[in-house]
């Protein structure tokens, strides 16, 4: 059973991407419903789009600004949960630049993410079916009467909405010509419905025979019984924990069907859930490389960021560049983020992080006695929680320092053993 | 419950291998028993990710119906590297065409599985997990491998992953690591003190030590990935040099290089995992086709350059596979949608070169259109298990799978 307290460091750990002990403490009067409405009732923000300095540039020139633009918004939002509902949406209906190559395409899509965050899937599952980002991902502007491309169709419903199993052969291909005729108009950046390759004819999907359009297509399949339950496990293990129950499941799933599949209402009745608070839910879950990055850049946000090409080659080496995942199943997530390459890349990143703060980002830098250091910067980190194991290297750390050292250098390596110890990488 | 292995074989069945490789029983039981051999044979799994299209990469140059199918994509006879009067080589693929005339390449055509899955993800796990009729695998073939391996050849690097990570390692007891870059493959610190570096880097890896208790959250499993970070990274630093040369620039090549530096540096690696991608052809194949495989085909030459030099190319055999070929039928955006049945590629000098397997006929399709396999994909592992690593195949793959006999 956890506290209070813990409850409401759990709940900001994975709505947001820090959970300082200021910031429980500022909640601590609140009941967990109240902090759970004030987060998802908060106005969505819009970011001001990236600045590209050489409208004339190559795509592959231009693109480089979208990263550092989005997880420096990222940064900055005082409700991370939206944002960290683009990046859920992002990992799930996903597009990835390397094929979409144009930077606006991935630009507009994550638009149509932030709109649709915690909107109705049902609207969002058709807006993303026309999101020119996506057409190019699957080729679905490729999908003519005469030679239907199915890869949209598959995808659709194996990834974004069904899961396997729960479609026939047959579906995809009759799927496929519903989705005919749509191309990208390159000049307004939407897509344009022509007629002349458009499969008009009838189609039997899940059993039901008539001429249906993309539109009553994706009604068809988001309305199938088993997409309520696909969502919502993506969602609960997106939040929560792996391999829920499926009494869990089965009773959010229903609440999301009922409110026409609606995901603020399904987020809602998650984050008010007691499973979520359960046991196994703490500290289970790894940080993403983007939620790691977004720890240190938010506890410290006056700190100095990488060029936009360093942002993108620290998020190649943690695993996670955003705008780029690396096929349509988005990113694995769990315990792959802590394959060891990547882990290096954290433990690096954090270590020239470090060396760049100055005492106005960390006061405790101008103490002369280090050890006083460590409560505040784990309170500042959210890590007041650190198993004995790991507490007792720091302090065997701190025990071990001699008069050559500096106390400086071995407050920013009592930093640096903070952040890459064990805790650091849970949420 | 004691069980030999003799019993287990004769009562065995998958469920039971599940079961012998997770429970408590039969691990130890098993360590005795699996008699790996003690050679120092190395085995490099190359993956090529995305489905790629087998017909136009093992060219069935003759046969009236591949013309039909692929009236803008089909390769013409002058074009193709010929093997001999039926098959040729895509035009890109000098390298393997050369190694092919020295004998060292043998190719499995129509090599698929039952009930084909179109999806890349699902049928890039049947590959990985050699279990095509379950969906809850939580093993891969090499990751069952390293399970079973005795203790006294298990290390920290018997197995890497290089690049991406891979379903094929997950394993109940193995860690096995992914490595992208040497150099950066290590804590790095930088301050004005030696002893403070020291001191930091100790207070590290000490954080990342096992506790031997059970912890909240995912604390234990983030710990022995930490440890394996730290254990693997000790050997590498002291044994490999930073710098390779002669290889294409492209992640393949770069990973091929690695690999041979691994070998090269006797890390007593057993198991390579690699993927090239950009093979998922669905528009305008031809020209991009063309350049994955250039792409591919000089990094294989490269790496078996590299080898030779080093005078290890006889420990090193090379499989190489993509998760699905494609549809005959090419689609209207001169692409081809994902198909089925596809050669596979085996590399080395132990290798017996030439063809085998049955072609898939290209009139007699499955309902989809697509080819029929004729060559189960497990026993081209079997192979490999039972003639290169020395590990019963039947102990990894839960079944018994005929030999191809492209290694003696």
């Amino acid at each position: 059973m956890l506290l209070h307290k813990d409850r409401v460091a759990h709940l900001l750990r994975r709505t947001g991407f820090t959970a300082s002990k200021a910031q429980v403490d500022a909640l601590l009067p609140s009941t967990i419903p109240q902090i759970v409405d004030s987060l998802l009732n908060a106005a969505v923000v819009t970011p001001t789009p990236p600045v590209i300095e050489n409208e004339d540039q190559y795509y592959n020139v231009r693109r480089r600004a979208l990263p550092k633009w989005w997880l420096k918004f990222m940064a900055t939002v005082s409700k991370p949960i939206q944002e960290k509902m683009v990046l859920f949406w992002h990992g799930h209906l996903t597009s990835a630049v390397h094929k979409v190559y144009i930077p606006e395409y991935m630009q507009k899509q994550n638009t149509l993410f932030r709109k649709h965050a915690m909107g109705k899937f049902r609207t969002l599952a058709f807006d993303i079916s026309l999101d020119p980002a996506m057409m190019v991902w699957l080729d679905n502007n490729y999908n003519y009467k005469l030679s239907p491309n199915e890869n949209y169709a598959r995808e659709f419903m194996e990834l974004f909405t069904l899961g396997l199993g729960n479609y026939t052969e047959k579906d995809v291909k009759e799927v496929a010509r519903a989705f005919t005729g749509w191309s990208i108009d390159t000049t307004t950046l939407t897509a344009v419905h022509n007629l002349a390759t458009y499969d008009g004819g009838q189609r039997t999907i899940f059993g039901q025979t008539a001429s249906f359009n993309m539109f009553d297509t994706v009604n068809l399949i988001v309305r199938q019984p088993a997409c309520a339950p696909f969502i919502t496990t993506k969602l609960w293990e997106y939040f929560a924990y792996k391999n829920p129950p499926a009494s869990v499941i089965q009773s959010l799933a229903s609440t999301f069907a009922s409110s026409d599949y609606d995901v603020k209402t399904l987020l809602r009745a998650m984050f008010v859930h007691e499973e979520f608070y359960a046991d196994r839910a703490y500290r289970v879950l790894i940080k993403s490389p983007a939620e790691y990055f977004l720890w240190l850049h938010s506890t410290f946000p006056n700190a100095p960021w990488p060029s936009e090409n360093g942002v993108i080659d620290t998020m190649i080496s943690m695993g996670q560049l955003p705008f780029d995942p690396p096929h349509v199943a988005g990113w694995a997530d769990g315990p792959a983020w802590l394959n060891s390459g990547l882990m290096f890349a954290r433990y690096n990143y954090a270590e020239s992080f470090v060396r760049t703060l100055t005492s106005t980002d960390l006061p405790q830098l101008t103490l002369t006695l280090p050890s006083a250091a460590v409560q505040p910067m784990m309170e500042r980190l959210g890590l007041t929680d650190l198993s004995s194991t790991t507490s007792k290297q720091i302090s065997d750390y701190l025990a071990a320092q001699d008069a050559s050292t500096p106390p400086e250098q071995v407050i920013r390596g009592t930093l640096h053993l903070l952040l890459i110890c064990p805790e650091a990488q849970t949420k | 419950m004691h069980m030999t292995r003799r019993e287990f074989i004769k009562t065995g069945s998958l469920s039971l291998l599940l079961v012998a490789l997770s429970g408590p029983l039969g691990l130890l039981e098993w360590e005795k028993k699996a008699q790996a051999a003690s050679s120092d044979n190395v085995l490099v799994v190359l993956q090529l990710s995305g489905g790629n299209d087998g017909l136009n990469t093992v060219v069935p140059y003759t046969v009236g119906a591949y013309y039909d199918n692929r009236p803008s994509l089909a390769l013409q006879p002058g074009d193709v590297l010929a093997l001999d009067n039926q098959f040729g080589l895509h035009p890109s693929l000098i390298g393997l065409k050369s190694l092919w005339d020295q004998n060292k390449l043998a190719i499995i055509n129509g090599v698929g599985y039952a009930n084909p899955d179109r999806s890349h993800f699902r049928s890039q796990d049947i590959w990985q997990s050699a279990v095509p009729d379950r969906i809850d695998m939580t093993t891969g073939w090499l990751g069952r491998y390293h399970d079973l391996l005795p203790d006294s050849e298990r290390h920290p690097l018997s197995g890497m992953s290089i690049g991406s990570s891979s379903k094929i390692y997950y394993s109940k007891r193995t860690d096995v690591p992914q490595l992208q870059d040497v150099a950066t493959y290590q804590l790095l610190l930088r301050a004005n003190v030696q002893s403070e570096m020291d001191r930091r880097r100790v207070a590290f890896e000490n954080m990342y030590l096992p506790t031997g208790t059970t912890e909240p959250g995912s604390l234990s499993t983030v710990r022995m990935k930490g440890n394996t970070a730290v254990q693997s990274s000790k050997v590498i630093q002291s044994n490999v040099p930073s710098t390779v040369t002669g290889y294409p620039t492209s992640p393949i090549g770069k990973q091929l290089s690695l690999i041979a530096a691994l070998i090269g540096a006797g890390t007593g690696t057993r198991t390579f995992f690699t993927e090239a991608g950009n093979f998922d052809d669905h528009t305008y194949e031809k020209g991009n086709h063309a350049k994955v495989l250039t792409d591919v085909d000089s990094s294989l030459t490269a790496f078996w350059n590299d080898l030779t030099q080093r005078g290890i190319a006889d420990r090193v055999t090379v499989l190489i596979y993509s998760e699905f070929g494609r549809r005959p039928k090419e689609n209207a955006s001169s692409g081809t949608d994902h198909g089925t049945a596809a050669p596979v590629l085996i590399l080395g000098n132990s290798v017996q070169g030439g063809l085998y397997g049955q072609m898939p006929s290209l009139t007699n399709l499955d309902i989809y259109g697509d080819l029929k396999y004729t060559v189960d994909f497990r026993s081209v592992y079997a192979t490999l298990l039972d003639r290169w690593l020395g590990m019963p195949s039947f102990d990894v793959l839960g079944g018994t799978f005929e030999n191809v006999p492209y290694l003696l």
